[in-house]
Order: structure tokens, then C-alpha cells, then sequence
């Protein structure tokens, strides 16, 4: 797996085994990951619309919150989107007396089906370490992209962005796969989570 | 079980009712053997996996190409890319 992250994801920095946590599919390491990160009440933020499952799959074994972000028809791959982002955050903080821990985006994103840009990860990269919060990349379509095509740079994950170069903490990020999607194989069960942060493999692997 | 605090995952936390109640879930993050096994296989064919992405981002195009010619003659907007 390290060999394919290294071979189609283009990470900044090398991807070793050490660096990945399989699991029973990503619905597991979406409940892992509400577990491990938050405490019940706080809030994970989310774009809308996106994928319908991740209230059971974080929410209910976590008692997490769920804080979606309306775009108010900006579009949610664009940097205005951070904006929105930003005042979803800071509406959930300060006036719900929410705390938000971490940023789940799907990328690309089920179920628009579109790839975000590098220059909005590198603004959500750079949101999540203004607030201090993990963002959750869910890159499980990432080889389901279309063949080439001029008008877009396609998939970019966000391991594929240095993040000392941008002043982000690589602690922060984490990168959830699996063969679900990509191998047309649901029924192997096989999710891996992909994180420079060992203590946060760590935790992750004492819930498995 | 041990629990991180969010932020800078500095402190540890003893949730005790937590710990039981994920040890009792946690029969099913495993990944099973064979799974482990197959996806080993199936990651160690880099030819196999070569053809299937190419083979995959091909269909993948001739589809959308078909949809949004579709769309586009039906005056629907769509977002161009992907």
C-alpha cells in the first residue's frame, strides 16, 4: 500500500509502512477517527452536501456533533468555500459553544465528483492549522478520476503538498484509503489510514 | 482505552465506560486475514493495477463525455472538469 500511495499520490514526504493503519474499510476508520479525536459534543466540520453515512459512521459511535458548512452557492471547491468554512467554525465556537477538532473533506468528492484544486487544500491546510484542528482527508476515489483532461490538474491529494513549506503542523493531517472504490473491491473490507502523526496511529490502533 | 485530546494530541485521557464500550466494537475495525492476503496480491501486480487505472480513467471519460453531451444539449449546466 505504502507503494501505491508513493506511486499515484505523490507524497511530500515518504510514505513507509509505519505511516499506515488498516482497518475494516473506511467506515471503521471514519468511527476511529470520531472516537479518537473528539470528545462528545464536539464537532466535526463538514462542506454540504456530501456523504450521507459519515452522521452514523462518526456520530453515533462517538456522540460527536456533525457541523455542516452552507456554501450560499459559492462554489464548494473554490477559496471563498475556506471562507464559509471559517464562519461555520466560528459560529459553532462562538455562539454554540461548539468545539470543533477536526475538517473532513472528500476528495475527490462523493458526491459532486469533483477534485479539489491545490491552491483550496493549501487554504483549508492552512485553516485547520490556524485553529489547531485535524483535517480528515477522505481520498477513497482517488484513482477513480477521469482520463486526461486540460480544464482541471485532476486528483491532488493533500499528501502531495509539503506542509512545512505552507506552516502547517503534518501532525494535523491524515488521509483515510481503501479498495473499496478504486479496486471495485467493497468486499475485501480493507481501509487504511495514512498519518504522519504516530501517537495519533497509535490511539487509532487501540480502538481497532 | 487511551484517548487523545484533539488539539495538539498532547494530554491523555482515561475514559474507562469508553474503553469498555470500544473494546466491545472493536471485534469489527479488524481487517481480516484474507482480505489482507487478496489486497497484498492484488497491490504487488503493478502492471495489473497499471492497465486497471488506465482502463478505469478511459471508461470513467467516455461516460462523462456522454453525460455532458447529454446535458449540454439539454441546456443543463454542469461543472466542467472533474
Amino acid at each position: 500500500m505504502a507503494n501505491l500511495i508513493t506511486t499515484y499520490f505523490y507524497p511530500a514526504s515518504p510514505i513507509i509502512s509505519d505511516n499506515i493503519l488498516f482497518t475494516s474499510g473506511v467506515t471503521s476508520l471514519n468511527a476511529m477517527c470520531a472516537l479518537c479525536l473528539t470528545d462528545p459534543k464536539d464537532g466535526i466540520l463538514l462542506g454540504q452536501p456530501i456523504y450521507g453515512s459519515f452522521d452514523g459512521d462518526l456520530s453515533v459511535p462517538s456522540s460527536c456533533q456533525l457541523i455542516y458548512t452552507p456554501f450560499q452557492g459559492d462554489d464548494p471547491f473554490s477559496l471563498n468555500a475556506v471562507v464559509r468554512y471559517e464562519e461555520a467554525f466560528l459560529k459553532a465556537r462562538d455562539e454554540d459553544g461548539v468545539s470543533v477538532r477536526a475538517l473532513l473533506i472528500c476528495n475527490p468528492h462523493n458526491p459532486l465528483g469533483r477534485c479539489y484544486p491545490r491552491e483550496t487544500l493549501v487554504a483549508l491546510l492552512q485553516f485547520c492549522q490556524k485553529y489547531q484542528i485535524h483535517i480528515i482527508s477522505d481520498e477513497v476515489y482517488a484513482l477513480s478520476v477521469y482520463d486526461e483532461d486540460s480544464s482541471t490538474d485532476g486528483f491532488i491529494s493533500v499528501l502531495s503538498i509539503e506542509p512545512a513549506s505552507i506552516g502547517v503542523d503534518p501532525a494535523l493531517i491524515h488521509v483515510l484509503y481503501g479498495m473499496s472504490k478504486d479496486f471495485a473491491a467493497a468486499g475485501l473490507r480493507l481501509g487504511c489510514l495514512i498519518s504522519q502523526n504516530q501517537r495519533f496511529l497509535q490511539a487509532a490502533l487501540s480502538t481497532r | 482505552m487511551i484517548l487523545l485530546t484533539p488539539h495538539s494530541l498532547d494530554k491523555v485521557t482515561i475514559l474507562p465506560r469508553r474503553g469498555n464500550a470500544d473494546k466491545s466494537s472493536s471485534r469489527f475495525y479488524w481487517p481480516s486475514n484474507i482480505s489482507c492476503s487478496i489486497a497484498t496480491m492484488i497491490l504487488e501486480d503493478h502492471y495489473f493495477m497499471k492497465t486497471l487505472f488506465q482502463q478505469s480513467h478511459q471508461l470513467l471519460r467516455s461516460h462523462r463525455d456522454l453525460a455532458t453531451q447529454v446535458l449540454a444539449g439539454a441546456g443543463i449546466p454542469f461543472a466542467p472538469g472533474g
